[in-house]
């Protein structure tokens, strides 16, 4: 038996015990990880436009940007806890 | 004998009356939402001389903003019309709960991205450079300048029923440098800036005559 054959056979016994709801989570907490990594370069840009324009607002601008990161990492971390 | 009266010069003259002339220009008219703020207090930009003075701050008109306005209401309210007409009942609580989350994260990156697009991609007139800020998307950043004395044509394009309606529309200003047009997209009150940058291209002539250049 070839490898790809051995690979095949495993995923064929394996994948009918793995859940729907389990491929799910995964897509869900590996999806909420690349928005995380987002919500990083987002702060990153915030002050990098506040850089090239320094005016009043930035700093609300700021704070929003970090609210927002502190939300992902939330939404992150209840989807890997109650999924 | 000292003088009791010394007239000014007609060069003095000539210099207050440029002055007077911007400051007329400049003070028609409200601030557009924050689209066109002339003599913008506690402001900089990141290439600003210690010298230098921003006499003209231009973003789009706040009237373009509407379309990705009109998406965040209805992505905002789009689960709660999609739970009336579908139900969701399949889905486990907890995956309700992430997939609502999700959904509200996704609408709000939407919105604060489109909004900082707005608010930073600006159009900045000093009295020594024109300056176009550009950020195409959160990871591109393009900024084009020229010097005032480089400006050879100024033109304003307006038209359509919206433009028309709401007095916005893109200043193409030709250079001699090595970018041979700035575009100044969608700004409010094109006809008052093209004024207010020949009165600027008048000012750094008359600087070059004098020999009083920076």
């Amino acid at each position: 038996m070839t490898p790809a054959e051995k690979f095949i056979q495993f995923l064929a016994r394996t994948i009918p015990n793995l859940s729907i709801w389990l491929l799910i989570k995964v897509f869900f907490v590996v999806g909420l990880f690349l928005y995380l990594a987002f919500a990083v370069i987002v702060i990153r840009q915030v002050g990098l436009m506040g850089k090239t324009l320094d005016g009043e607002f930035n700093l609300s601008l700021k704070f929003v940007a970090w609210v927002h990161l502190i939300f992902s990492l939330g939404v992150f971390l209840l989807a890997l806890f109650i999924l | 004998m000292p003088d009791i009266f010394v007239a000014k010069s007609n060069l003095e003259k000539q210099k207050e009356g440029f002055k007077k002339e911007l400051d007329e220009i400049l003070e028609v008219g409200s601030r557009f939402f924050s689209a066109f703020i002339p003599k913008p207090r506690n402001l900089r930009f990141e290439t600003q001389e210690k010298k230098e003075k921003i006499v003209l701050l231009l973003r789009r008109h706040p009237i373009t903003n509407i379309p990705w306005i009109l998406l965040t209401f209805f992505l905002v309210f789009a689960p709660f019309l999609i739970k009336s007409f579908i139900s969701l009942n399949f889905i486990p609580g907890n995956y309700q709960l992430i997939l609502f989350l999700c959904w509200y994260l996704f609408s709000f990156a939407f919105a604060f991205e489109r909004f900082l697009t707005w608010f930073f991609n600006v159009n900045i007139l000093t009295d020594e450079r024109v300056i176009d800020v550009n950020f195409p998307s959160l990871l591109y950043r393009d900024i084009t300048e020229t010097k005032i004395d480089k400006i050879q044509d100024v033109n304003i394009k307006t038209g359509g029923y919206i433009r028309s309606l709401f007095n916005f529309g893109d200043v193409l200003i030709q250079t001699a440098g090595a970018i041979p047009e700035i575009c100044f997209e969608a700004v409010p009150d094109p006809q008052r800036v093209s004024q207010v940058i020949n009165q600027l291209l008048y000012e750094e002539e008359q600087e070059k005559l004098e020999g009083r250049l920076r």
